[in-house]
């Protein structure tokens, strides 16, 4: 069992290092590929809640030592999110269809984005350091195109996935024909 | 069951808020420190492998007339020899000066060379790389307002954060970075180059009576408490200049790629 959680540890603090170093050195929009939430909606929609927690919490944490944010604003971004979607996921998105991972998706890239900046602007304020300015043109087209980004690659993966294995519902319902018995 | 998955989710809470609460007051620092010192070398590999995937991709979707470049690098080349010689000449002066007035042997300039880990573009406000992350912090003598430069001794921005083992630099291109800074052979003209947009630097603040040329090298002026002169900033691409305005203005272009750093060196006073 300690073999196993340190397999975890392991795993996921090397997701959150390409992450921060690979993903983030990528030409244009290809450093706004978010892996880690990715990862995250995967365990969610498998109803994988305390397996998500475990993760969100370390790649938080691993984010937060290289980040200049205040401590643990990353870490408490992570978790919030995790308990948000998998409120959703339980009362609204009822089934694993590729349209459910997708809404899933969206909604956790933006709860982390939004608590991330409502965290670290707040206390920004408190402690009178820099603030994170967002209000312009540029920086919301950013952020659609790596909303847009993500949810194509969710896309590709989850075919992927579906091709190895059969645990999705297909995305439109296959009417199928009865012919009565004469 | 609904009872047992309630204690375990405030469980998970309880101990989740004393984790960050400990990471706050610094209780957790050394655990920090070793886990930074584990994985900055890990980190660093990623960012290597990142980077050049970017470099292949501009490399393959530049549209630059490489001739054109040749040629006018070229001409620039035999101009910056012609300088290079009258320099030489001036620097042999000033040594034999420096003798003959009996001065002390400035000291050599200390630094401290580190990686490029990362781009702290986790929640990336603005698309242009402006702040690197680099492998060195507060244990090799970093703080907070020293200068960093590329391997040609090139200033590539100011330190705006240091932790134990890692410490954040705004790029001169950003605007969060102010640099007191000169053009280089004329000291009387001095302004304030803060970077602009993550693209270029903008010198303000500049009389008007003094000219402008493009091509001028700005470097800093020294005037900075832990920033020596001299080193070298960019180049002025454009002048600003109206009438009816008390001050002028100048676009500089800096002389490296922001994108390619690799490994910088933090100039410690």
């Amino acid at each position: 069992m300690y073999l196993k959680i340190l397999n975890q540890i392991i795993f996921f603090s090397l997701i959150t290092l390409i992450q921060i170093g690979f993903v983030g050195a990528l030409p244009v929009w290809f450093s706004e590929f978010n892996l880690v939430l990715l990862i995250l909606v995967f365990f969610l929609g498998f109803n994988k809640l305390k397996t998500a927690l475990f993760w969100g919490a370390g790649m938080g944490i691993v984010y937060d030592l290289y980040s200049f944010a205040p401590s643990g604003a990353y870490t408490i971004s992570m978790v919030i999110t995790i308990f948000l979607a998998y409120f959703l996921m339980e009362n609204f998105l009822t089934n694993r269809s590729l349209y459910s991972f997708l809404v899933l998706a969206s909604f956790t890239f933006f709860c982390f984005e939004f608590f991330s900046y409502a965290i670290i602007n707040i206390s920004s304020l408190a402690l009178n350091r820099e603030f994170l300015f967002i209000f312009n043109k540029s920086f919301f087209l950013h952020k659609m195109y790596g909303l847009f980004l993500n949810l194509f690659l969710m896309s590709i993966f989850l075919y992927l996935f579906n091709f190895f294995s059969f645990r999705f519902k297909p995305v439109f319902l296959k009417k199928k024909k009865i012919i009565a018995a004469k | 069951m609904i009872f047992s998955k309630k204690k375990n989710i405030v469980i998970f809470i309880a101990a989740f808020a004393l984790l960050v609460f400990l990471y706050g007051i610094g209780v957790l620092k050394p655990v920090e420190n070793l886990l930074t010192r584990i994985l900055n070398p890990v980190l660093k590999q990623f960012y290597i492998i990142g980077t050049d995937i970017k470099n292949i991709y501009e490399e393959q979707t530049s549209k630059y007339d490489l001739t054109k470049v040749v040629n006018e690098l070229r001409e620039e080349v035999m101009a910056l020899s012609g300088e290079n010689a009258k320099l030489k000449t001036v620097v042999r002066e000033n040594d034999i000066l420096r003798e003959h007035l009996g001065f002390l042997e400035r000291n050599e300039l200390k630094y401290v060379m580190s990686n490029v880990i990362s781009k702290e573009d986790i929640l990336n406000v603005g698309g242009q790389t402006e702040v690197i992350i680099i492998d060195k912090g507060e244990q090799n003598g970093i703080r907070r307002g020293l200068s960093a430069v590329n391997s040609q001794g090139v200033i590539i921005g100011k330190v705006a954060e240091a932790k134990e083992r890692v410490a954040k630099i705004y790029l001169a291109s950003s605007d969060k970075c102010k640099l007191a800074v000169t053009i280089l052979g004329d000291d009387d003209t001095s302004g304030i180059a803060q970077g602009s947009l993550g693209l270029v630097i903008k010198m303000d603040f500049i009389p008007q009576i003094k000219n402008l040329n493009i091509n001028d090298i700005v470097v800093s002026s020294g005037l900075e408490k832990d920033i020596p002169r001299g080193l070298v900033v960019g180049k002025i691409s454009e002048v600003r200049k109206e009438s009816n305005k008390l001050w002028q203005s100048a676009i500089i272009e800096p002389m490296l790629d922001m994108d390619e750093l690799i490994i910088v060196s933090v100039i410690i006073p």
